[in-house]
């Protein structure tokens, strides 16, 4: 962003100008929770899944967010893509609260600017490959760029896989589908519950690494649910999450 | 828009192929046997009014016994869209009566006419069947037979011989007062009788005479005239032909009429069978116009003044209505019966109350009762309704069966579809896509060949029977059920969106402790039976009405359980 700054004396006269650029993308909030919790049941039943807590996520970077099992991380990921409704609190996507919205926008918004990707691949077994992918595309009324439709699936390595039903594929192929149809729409936000979970350790390696690779190429926010420390050191930030508590934020090495 | 998930629609049946064979072979399967049980119905019944007309004429009304005042009366009627008519000369043999008849009543009568034709030059004539025998006929056609007709000129009654005779006896009393005679008395009782009232009356005698003059025409046809005379007469002496003929009485005349006539063909017995009551119909058939000739004959005779002669009671006309059909005899009846009469034809009285029985009906203007029942064919109608509950309470229990088979897949999808932003709206409407897509797909399949496999049946039947089947696929019906078992299908769709709604809402009950349980609010059942039953008592337009009101409830219905499926099948589920 260019920003010019001039500098006047109370009788008028110039005294100096700045002109400098400042590099907005990497301080651009676009996903904001406020003081967001969940809980299930009432009185001594109630269950807290989610703390209070706040976040903020700045665009263009891997996040991991990484606990064990049962700490809320997919709940904490739920809400935030808006598939979960939070107890309170409430969470502003690119500025606008998600949760203010009627069904329709959330619809909306799910299908141009969130991308969900699944550890159960979550493909309509009775579509092809094809028409899985293109799937948001045609519930928003749209038809595919051809170009950037092409580039997706040669870059996820699907082109040749294309009239296949999903119940004909491997897992990894299944969760590359699932990944192209996340990204087709150029969402603004991928949000990934563990993806490799059924995944081979080398496919899973290969999933992700082509994840971060077209999510970098479309200049897009991933978040990714996990509980391997290792899948986790690829991200660029870890959100670390404990018994519903938001533990830390930190930057990878 | 719709397109679009149309398209998605279409493509997801046709990705999980099997269960959508399945559904679509159920479904049409039900349109089919539908189709089959309403045709297969509809033929057998239109096959049977046929035979029944066949047998008793296609005539709406009749008016028999009737004369030609009558005649014109009728022909005013703008309803009546043909007249039978048949002027009937009564023969005073077994050969029964000879009849006119006009091509209107060959039409109406379904005549079935064995071997020859009808006739159509005056000397010819057509015999029923039974009458063979009866002449001794073995080859009929273009033997001669001669037919006697009998015209009663003239029959004194009872009353009139006893008027005449206690005329005599006065007279006599009277001659034997004024003359004082008593050797008359003596002659007659033996002498020293003393005298008592009605003493004559036992010495009246009764003396007849009958005379028969002849007269032959050139066409060889004979007339005779028997006069019977009757004469009581007191003397011992036996009065001359002469004497009783100038002064006797005219008993009986009866004027006979020989016809020469060649037989021109034969048809079947229908006289005992048409609904007449004891009204008499031809048993032969002469022309028009040798109908005519008779009745010149029988005017103009030399015998006696005869030219006063009448066809009075003796024609009877048989009624068609292209326009009121069977409602016909309704509506001339008011005009041409008196009260008690049509109180005693209808049943009814002028009040529109029930007056008594309708049994015993001589009336002559009457109904053709026996080619158009009242109560026409319930029994099949019914048995029609059972079967198509049959077919629609199998097709329930078949779709549900497969739809349960597929509850898990269904509630996952919609919840996947959600996730990735898909509307409410936009659900709804491809499952009702879907369902219309199974529908409109099966209901020609289903509806077509089940009209197919009837007409093969029905040719099957017409060549292992050998007999006449008429192939009769009422639209009209089809049509109603077929609309009726779809609302029938929606409501089911209907039914188990809710049972699966409950069945995930259970599910989701585990994962979050507290969920709402929608109430089920159908009493729809009883409503789709009600429709059937009425299926054949209302008139098309209440039906098409029910039809209507009662799809937009369905639709509406499943509008309502979509949504409530929808709103319980939360994205969490795809956490499972």
């Amino acid at each position: 962003m260019l920003t010019v700054e001039i500098t006047y004396m109370p009788h008028g006269q110039f005294v100096q100008a700045y002109m400098y650029l400042t590099e907005e993308r990497s301080a651009m909030i676009i996903l904001k929770a406020e003081n967001i919790q969940k809980a299930y049941g009432k009185n001594e039943l109630k269950v807290e899944a989610l703390k209070p807590s706040n976040l903020e996520i700045e665009q263009g970077l891997f996040y991991a967010i990484i606990g064990c099992s049962g700490s809320g991380k997919s709940t904490l990921l739920h809400i935030l893509g808006g598939l979960d409704r939070p107890t309170a609190g409430k969470v502003y996507l690119e500025g606008k609260s998600i949760f203010d919205m009627d069904n329709r926008e959330i619809a909306a918004l799910r299908r141009r600017r969130i991308g969900f990707v699944f550890q159960s691949f979550n493909l309509l077994s009775e579509h092809t490959v094809r028409e899985n992918i293109l799937m948001p595309l045609h519930l928003d009324g749209r038809d595919p760029d051809p170009e950037h439709f092409d580039r997706v699936v040669k870059e996820l390595g699907i082109k040749d896989k294309l009239e296949f039903f999903p119940d004909e594929l491997s897992g990894g192929e299944r969760q590359r589908v699932a990944i192209a149809r996340a990204m087709l729409p150029k969402p603004a936000i991928v949000l990934a519950d563990e993806p490799t979970g059924n995944l081979d350790p080398k496919t899973g390696d290969e999933v992700l690494a082509l994840m971060k690779d077209s999510a970098h190429k479309f200049s897009q926010t991933i978040i990714l649910v996990t509980h391997d420390m290792e899948i986790a050191s690829m991200a660029d930030k870890i959100i670390k999450i404990d018994n519903g508590n938001i533990i830390s934020v930190t930057d990878t090495l | 828009m719709k397109g679009r998930i149309y398209k998605i629609a279409r493509s997801g049946m046709a990705g999980r192929k099997k269960d959508t064979l399945l559904l679509m072979l159920v479904i049409a399967m039900s349109f089919f046997f539908t189709a089959l049980a309403i045709t297969l119905q509809g033929s057998f019944q239109k096959t049977r009014d046929a035979q029944r007309r066949q047998l008793y004429g296609v005539w709406h009304a009749a008016y028999l016994a009737a004369d030609d005042d009558v005649l014109r009366l009728l022909e005013q009627e703008d309803a009546i869209s043909a007249i039978g008519k048949s002027y009937i000369f009564n023969t005073g043999t077994d050969m029964g009566v000879v009849g006119t008849y006009n091509q209107q009543l060959l039409e109406m009568g379904r005549f079935n006419l064995i071997e020859g034709s009808f006739p159509q030059k005056p000397g010819e004539i057509a015999l029923e069947s039974s009458k063979l025998a009866m002449l001794g006929l073995a080859e009929p056609i273009g033997e001669e037979i001669s037919v006697v007709y009998q015209f009663v000129l003239k029959k004194a009654s009872n009353e009139e011989m006893i008027a005449y005779r206690e005329r005599i006896i006065k007279e006599y009393e009277e001659k034997l007062m004024q003359e004082g005679n008593p050797d008359d008395l003596g002659e007659l009782f033996g002498s020293g009788t003393p005298w008592y009232d009605g003493m004559l009356s036992d010495l009246v005698r009764d003396y007849k005479h009958r005379k028969i003059d002849w007269e032959y025409l050139d066409n060889g046809v004979v007339l005779t005239l028997s006069n019977l005379y009757h004469i009581n007469y007191f003397r011992g002496e036996t009065p001359g032909p002469e004497e009783i003929r100038e002064k006797g009485l005219i008993e009986e005349s009866v004027l006979r009429v020989t016809v020469p006539y060649k037989v021109s063909g034969v048809i079947s017995d229908y006289s005992e069978r048409w609904d007449v009551s004891y009204y008499p119909l031809a048993n032969a058939f002469i022309t028009e116009e040798a109908g005519r000739e008779l009745e010149k004959i029988i005017r103009n005779t030399g015998l006696t003044d005869n030219s006063g002669f009448k066809m009075d009671g003796m024609l009877n006309l048989f009624l068609y209505s292209d326009s009121l059909g069977e409602d016909l005899y309704q509506a001339l009846a008011e005009k041409l019966l008196t009260k008690e009469e049509y109180e005693q034809a209808t049943g009814f009285n002028d009040y529109g109350e029930l007056s008594g029985a309708i049994s015993s009906n001589n009336i002559k203007f009457r109904k053709n009762n026996f080619a158009y029942p009242l109560m026409e064919g319930s029994t099949e109608a019914t048995l029609l309704i059972v079967i198509l509950v049959i077919i629609f309470i199998a097709t329930i229990v078949s779709v549900f069966q497969i739809f349960l088979s597929q509850i898990k897949r269904r509630s996952r999808k919609i919840a996947l579809l959600k996730s990735i932003g898909a509307t409410n709206g936009q659900i709804v409407s491809l499952m009702a896509w879907e369902g219309a897509y199974l529908l409109l797909s099966c209901l020609p399949a289903g509806a077509l060949s089940g009209a197919g496999v009837a007409y093969l049946v029905l040719q099957l039947i017409r060549l292992l029977k050998d007999s006449e089947v008429i192939y009769f696929l009422d639209f009209q019906l089809v049509g109603y059920a077929l609309v009726n078992l779809q609302i029938a299908n929606g409501l089911i769709s209907s039914l188990l969106s809710l049972i699966i709604a409950h069945i995930i809402v259970i599910l989701v009950m585990f994962l979050t402790p507290f969920g709402q349980i929608p109430d089920p609010s159908f009493g729809v059942f009883e409503y789709i039976m009600d429709v059937f039953r009425r299926l054949q008592l209302y008139p098309w337009l209440i039906h098409l009405l029910i039809c209507i009101l009662f799809t937009a409830v369905t639709v509406f219905a499943y509008y309502l359980t979509s949504i409530k499926l929808i709103k319980s099948s939360p994205v969490e589920n795809m956490r499972a």
